[in-house]
């Protein structure tokens, strides 16, 4: 199957394996206007960037929208969804050349922007179906082999270590397990190497457990922590390809 | 102590949250080894200066600390800035002959911006930082170590973010120094969650 995963093949998955964390939210919640609007920014900016920069399309656009839906769910005027959007689009992915070449996801930048900047707004978390649609996806993606286990498995066992231990509420699953699936694995920002794979996933949802224990609302914890881990994954692969220098020519 | 030691690497991060030391932090941040060789020193360097700097300025500095020698009224805190920059280009001078006679190859690497250390703004503001929010000795040793261990895990990941940006097509204007600003304002905006813990 080498042949047949190309970066359009892999984005083009990536916004299909959406469609049960869409309808598990559109069944909870109706339709959302965040997502509409979020969906035309991000398509806005990538006509401007194609015709500016020659930077090609990317369905991946949609992971953006969906997360802003599912992540800033509060009551946000349409401008501010825009504003939020746009950073996110252009600052961390398109200016560093799209999808495939950012170092940092889009889809937690936009969310991060919004809690930075529009404070006083209280964002939901995203509901528990959610969850559902995303466990769905996550299977398929693995399958498919489109985001790494170790980065799972990380996330969740460190996450079942969390939730037993009373650190992690119930109510946060959704967003993790999303989060886990669509922002942590990433095939793009994620950590690339086997070793750096299992300590970036444990950092993330490590992390995420920090922030929701000491009383972050569950949107922003979850963002947060994969925004941080992604900021860390780049070290996280240069310290493991260390380690396996050290060890083959020390072994 | 561990609160104060989180609390200096990360929240009160130096470059991050108050943005001191940029110059350097941009300027030594293009390969991993470099940054790390870097980060080191600044950490040895803060680790000494903040306590020593603690000592002079209670000691020696503040109000009343020569009435032992029978001259209460000798206020000498305007020497704080001087005497505080004195510490800290003493000490990078060391280090610089210990890095030149022990590992000449960064001291190559770093050129320039060892000596500049001195001037770095992050050295100084954490020893006024020190003064200026009362620290007791063992709280100045900490802080010390604190924030220059944040600081080097600071360069030393924007420097890891670097190598992988090697293959991003930025557009012309923002090459170089351009993007590394963007990246260290999103690097900002996620330690900025530390400071709500």
């Amino acid at each position: 199957m080498q042949g047949l995963w190309s970066r359009h093949s892999v984005a083009f998955v990536l916004a299909a394996m959406l469609l049960p964390v869409v309808v598990a939210d559109f069944l909870s919640r109706g339709l959302s206007l965040h997502l509409l609007v979020a969906l035309a920014t991000v398509a806005f900016w990538q006509t401007v960037f194609r015709v500016k920069q020659g930077i090609p399309f990317t369905a991946s656009g949609a992971v953006i929208a969906v997360s802003f839906m599912l992540f800033a769910a509060g009551e946000l005027a349409l401008w501010q969804i825009a504003l939020s959007v746009t950073f996110g689009v252009v600052l961390t992915e398109l200016l560093f050349g799209g999808w495939g070449r950012n170092f940092l996801s889009a889809a937690v930048a936009a969310p991060a922007f919004a809690y930075l900047s529009f404070p006083d707004i209280v964002h939901p978390a995203p509901v528990l179906l959610v969850a559902l649609g995303a466990g769905l996806s996550g299977i398929l993606l693995l399958a498919l082999g489109l985001i790494a286990w170790r980065i799972l498995f990380a996330a969740g066992l460190t996450t079942a270590v969390l939730f037993l231990a009373g650190l992690v509420p119930q109510e946060a699953l959704g967003a993790l397990l999303f989060a886990a699936v669509f922002l942590l694995g990433d095939p793009v920002a994620a950590a690339s190497t086997h070793l750096g794979r299992l300590v970036y996933g444990a950092l993330g949802a490590g992390l995420a457990g920090l922030f929701l224990a000491s009383g972050f609302a569950v949107p922003q914890a979850t963002i947060y922590a994969v925004f941080l881990a992604q900021i860390f994954a780049p070290l996280l692969d240069q310290a493991a390809t260390s380690v396996h220098i050290y060890r083959r020519s020390n072994g | 102590m561990t609160d104060l030691l989180f609390k200096s690497i990360f929240a009160d991060n130096l470059v991050l949250s108050f943005f001191l030391g940029v110059c350097t932090f941009l300027a030594v941040s293009k390969r991993v080894d470099t940054a790390l060789g870097l980060g080191l020193a600044m950490v040895a360097v803060q680790t000494v200066t903040v306590p020593v700097n603690y000592l002079i300025h209670t000691h020696l500095l503040s109000d009343g600390s020569w009435a032992w020698l029978g001259l209460p009224d000798v206020d000498l805190r305007f020497l704080k800035l001087i005497v505080f920059i004195g510490v800290i280009a003493a000490m990078v001078q060391i280090l610089e002959m210990i890095l030149d006679r022990f590992v000449p190859r960064l001291f190559r690497a770093l050129g320039i911006y060892l000596p500049l250390i001195t001037v770095n703004c992050a050295i100084l503001a954490g020893s006024l930082f020190m003064a200026e929010r009362g620290y007791v000795f063992s709280e100045s040793l900490i802080f010390g170590v604190g924030s220059g261990i944040g600081w080097a895990l600071a360069v030393v990941a924007l420097a890891a973010i670097r190598e992988r940006l090697r293959y991003a097509i930025v557009p012309d204007g923002l090459r170089g120094l351009g993007i590394t600003f963007i990246v260290t304002g999103l690097m900002s905006m996620g330690f900025s969650a530390f400071g709500g813990l």
